[in-house]
């Protein structure tokens, strides 16, 4: 009497199996979600490395030109002030450069820097008991400031900003300044 | 049982997935940080070169002359008095560090003067001066020109130094 009865509780239902499928499912695709959301963090993160280095390497080459090469460029723009996005000289810059299988928004801006020195000193003369010599006999004058603007400008202000592009997200933009100043002339 | 056990495992895996690339992104804000301050020191130490190079006889007279005062500070019976004691020191003149003045190119701009030339967009930079140094190596007939920038980032707390040296060769004694 006891046999038939254990036989029927016994065993995994179809109900149990289907349960158990759908929480391994849920678990899987919530695990695969993860992973892939982990591998498109680790991709920004390598893009967003990647723009870095671009960007060291965009300054750097403007730091190495000449001042009167930039100047130039913006004398030929025909303004104190101008973005590039196509490249200058050896310096590549586009909407879209290509580097191996990622692609950079790479733009740079030239600008002539106003700069004031406003706190001068000079010799004053005459001064009769002046000996180059010796510095008890100086006397000190202000004299005017200078300021070095557009077509007098001695300083180029260079921002560069590198943008991944052509990725699934809209990634952050990395930009950086310095200054080229007139050292040649 | 076995389900809910490879679930949780996944799970766990998944949230130290997370977290590890999550740590990496303030890694690279730090990086970019970095570079900004490195290249706008540099071109700050470029401007100051320009000083430098535009007014040579300025720098090396203040320079001269904040020595002489030294000198005589110190007591040494070497140097005269000098006939006429200017208000503020040359060398201060030069470097554009000393009370009264709050607007340097070299050493801090005001807000409004900063946004009105955009000098340090699109940057954060809460302060920066600069200091210029002569060293001499009087045995070798050569003298060495430092230009040290000290930066500060917004927000930040430390303090970075950027030191360029240049040396020529020195026709007179300091």
């Amino acid at each position: 009497m006891i046999k038939p009865l254990l036989r029927r509780h016994s065993g995994i239902s179809l109900v149990e199996i289907m349960l158990a499928f759908l929480i391994l499912c849920t678990a899987a695709f919530s695990a695969a979600g993860v992973i892939s959301f982990g591998h498109r963090g680790t991709n920004v993160d390598f893009r967003q490395g990647e723009a870095m280095q671009i960007l060291v390497d965009r300054l750097n080459k403007f730091s190495a030109m000449p001042f009167a090469n930039l100047n130039s460029f913006l004398t030929s723009a025909g303004t104190n002030e101008q973005k590039f996005t196509d490249s200058l000289e050896d310096i590549v810059l586009g909407d879209s450069v290509k580097i191996d299988k990622h692609s950079y928004r790479i733009h740079a801006t030239l600008k002539r820097q106003e700069i004031t020195f406003d706190s001068l000193m000079e010799l004053k003369f005459p001064n009769p008991a002046y000996h180059p010599a010796s510095p008890s006999t100086w006397l000190f004058n202000d004299r005017a400031g200078e300021t070095f603007s557009d077509a007098t400008a001695a300083v180029i202000k260079v921002t560069v900003s590198v943008k991944p592009v052509g990725g699934l997200t809209d990634e952050r933009e990395v930009s950086a300044i310095t200054f080229i100043a007139d050292l040649e002339s | 049982m076995v389900v809910l056990s490879i679930a949780s495992i996944l799970l766990l895996l998944g949230v130290a997935y997370l977290k590890s690339f999550s740590q990496s992104t303030v890694t690279g804000k730090l990086q970019l940080d970095q570079i900004q301050a490195d290249f706008f020191a540099k071109g700050i130490q470029n401007i100051a070169l320009y000083k430098i190079k535009r007014y040579p006889d300025f720098f090396l007279r203040a320079y001269r002359y904040m020595i002489y005062q030294k000198r005589l500070a110190a007591g040494d019976t070497a140097v005269d008095s000098p006939i006429e004691t200017p208000t503020i020191p040359p060398f201060e003149k030069f470097t554009g560090i000393y009370a009264g003045h709050p607007r340097d190119i070299l050493n801090h701009l005001p807000d409004s003067d900063d946004k009105q030339t955009g000098f340090t967009e699109p940057l954060k930079i809460a302060t920066w001066s600069t200091q210029f140094m002569l060293l001499s190596a009087n045995d070798f007939n050569r003298g060495f020109i430092e230009i040290v920038v000290n930066l500060q980032l917004e927000g930040k707390t430390t303090v970075g130094t950027y030191r360029m040296s240049l040396d020529a060769s020195q026709t007179a004694r300091l």
